[in-house]
């Protein structure tokens, strides 16, 4: 008789079972590795996106503080890129090194959080304001007109329509900006060479530069633009013409805010045979004229004539002196400024401003050096309208900028050199403009660094 | 002592479990390459896109033009002159109109970069970030 063995009955079934759990061990192994991989790559994706989101909240803050330099956000804020996407970036900014609130326009951080999908990553950079330094030394927004035997050494600019009069002499590159700008053809010294950029140039308008300056210097938030100039704090005026003396110290009464011939009879005869420029002494060209005396400040004008027997010291060797010719969109006789009526007790190009922002022309005539930088661009007027003209007629050279809506160099061989040795521009290592300077825009400076990183 | 062996039906039974796991296994395993190659998919086309952001913002924000372009890369991320590549990577510049409707240089520019693989539908990786004048 055959008899089963109860030990050994079913072994094949549990041999299967074992099997299947090895296998299924595996398996879930295998799977778990796959899923795992799938979940690592996808958090690294999300990591990679965080980064992007990031930067783009810092270049949101660069851009916005460059639009409205009020509108810097000292408290977080948080939007999402692409809207709706559910992906985020929260920046704000601080004053750098200290941190806290970014009240002035000096360096600050901007620290932004990019958040995808629960990943969060955060940067920080330095930053500061940008000014003309690095920029162009000839810029027409709307019209260019380059004649004579002029010699412009820098960049050269338009958004619009280039005209070649004569023979000049161009050391640098000429720059056509967006779809309107053309005109003559140019041919650049090399290694000058002509460049087109898709998007037209954007300077902030005088006005716009106005407000930036009452807010850096007053602490006021106001949309006067120049017109702002002319007005007061209860008794104290928003500007420093009372601070303006002849060469002996007497003070000199600035009449309606126009400086004509009215305004230099008040002033003694400059007597002084000799002047200090940047340490170094010097024949004073203006002796012998009537000659009023302007320091680190911001002056208003409504009227500038400056020509014959008469000057103006530039007394900018302490600090940055500032011009400001309004009011907004006036009109009139053209503002002009005469060789040799000019004096600048400083070669820094940075120190010195002329910003016209009245439809007035500004025109330069005879043989002169400008230290500094020549701005004549604003509006809109009611009718929408942009404006600003600056003639140049005379054969002086100007250290530093011109930039206009309309700039006509149409005679003489003047010469524009920019940018000057005491630059502080994209690519320097300087702090940025000076308490003063204008500034164009808000960007990189320094020191990108992720903060908690893994 | 005498063993005794497996009957037909153990065995029968057995072999079936077996089959059946094994056949799950296998039916497994594209699930699993598939997964395994979405993951390096999505991991090469993420250094893809970044390199196509980093390619642009050295393009210099003022010349970086307005418009669109793709890239084709291989599988491993580097570029390639492929008819049929592995990935392509698309790249768009819009720049965002200021509140008078123009667009110029001190306008916000959105920079998109969308990463296609070739047999899969859908990109496996896209980011947007803004640009601006100065920015990093």
């Amino acid at each position: 008789m055959r008899h089963r063995n109860p030990a050994r009955g079913g072994m094949a079934l549990v041999l299967a079972l074992v099997g299947i759990v090895i296998v299924s061990t595996l398996l879930a192994g295998a799977l778990m590795l796959s899923v795992s991989h799938m979940s690592l790559s996808s958090t690294n994706s999300s990591y990679a996106n965080a980064l992007n989101l990031a930067e783009a909240g810092v270049n949101w803050e660069f851009w916005k503080i460059s639009t409205d330099v009020t509108s810097a956000d000292n408290s977080p804020a948080t939007l999402e890129l692409p809207p709706g996407s559910g992906r985020s970036f929260e920046v704000h900014v601080e004053a750098y090194p200290d941190g806290g609130a970014w009240t002035t326009l000096g360096p600050f951080w901007v620290i932004s959080t990019g958040t995808v999908d629960g990943v969060s990553r955060t940067v920080r950079v330095v930053a500061r304001g940008y000014g003309l330094a690095g920029l162009y030394a000839l810029f027409g927004i709307d019209e260019l007109n380059v004649g004579g035997n002029a010699t412009i050494n820098g960049a050269i600019g338009t958004n619009g329509i280039v005209t070649v009069n004569g023979d000049p002499t161009l050391n640098g590159n000429f720059i056509y900006c967006g779809d309107g700008a053309g005109g003559e053809t140019v041919t650049p010294v090399p290694p000058g060479e002509v460049m087109y950029t898709p998007l037209p140039e954007s300077f902030p308008t005088v006005n716009e530069l106005a407000n930036e300056r009452a807010y850096e210097k007053y602490d006021v938030e106001t949309t006067l633009g120049v017109d702002f100039f002319a007005t007061s704090d209860g008794g104290a005026p928003y500007n420093d013409n009372a601070s303006i003396t002849d060469t002996y110290g007497n003070p000199i009464n600035i009449m309606n805010y126009r400086v004509n011939n009215q305004t230099f009879l008040q002033a003694e005869t400059d007597q002084q045979e000799t002047i200090v420029v940047d340490g170094v002494t010097v024949p004073n060209p203006l002796y012998g004229k009537r000659t009023i005396v302007l320091g680190p400040g911001d002056y208003y004008f409504e009227s500038f004539d400056v020509m014959g027997n008469n000057g103006i010291r530039i007394d900018d060797s302490a600090g940055v002196v500032n011009v400001w010719l309004g009011a907004a969109g006036a009109i009139g006789s053209a503002d002009i400024i005469d060789g040799g009526s000019m004096f600048f007790t400083s070669h820094e190009s940075s120190r010195f401003h002329l910003y016209q922002g009245s439809k007035r022309t500004l025109r330069l005539t005879g043989t002169m050096d400008i230290y500094g930088s020549i701005y004549a661009y604003n509006g809109p007027d009611s009718s929408g309208d942009y404006y600003g003209t600056i003639d140049i007629l005379g054969d002086g050279n100007i250290w530093g900028s011109v930039i206009g809506y309309d700039v006509n160099k149409t005679t003489g061989s003047a010469t524009i050199n920019f940018p000057s040795s005491g630059g502080t521009g994209p690519g320097g290592t300087g702090p940025g403009p000076a308490p003063g300077e204008p500034i164009f825009f808000f960007g990189f400076d320094q020191g990108w660094e992720e903060l908690n990183a893994l | 002592m005498r063993c005794r062996g497996l009957t037909l039906i153990e065995l029968l039974v057995a072999l079936l479990l077996v089959g059946v796991a094994l056949g799950a296994l296998v039916a497994l395993w594209p699930l699993g390459f598939s997964m395994t190659r979405r993951s390096q998919d999505i991991g090469v086309g993420y250094n893809v896109a970044r390199q196509e952001i980093e390619r642009a913002k050295n393009m210099g924000f003022l010349i970086l033009p307005e418009a669109t372009w793709t890239t084709a890369y291989d599988g491993l991320g580097n570029p390639t002159a492929s008819e049929s590549p592995h990935f392509t990577a698309t790249t768009s510049v819009e720049t965002i109109p200021d509140a008078d409707g123009e667009v110029h240089s001190r306008c916000l520019r959105v920079l998109h970069v969308e990463v296609d693989e070739r047999d899969v539908s859908g990109p496996v990786f896209e980011s947007t970030t803004y640009l601006a004048r100065g920015g990093i």
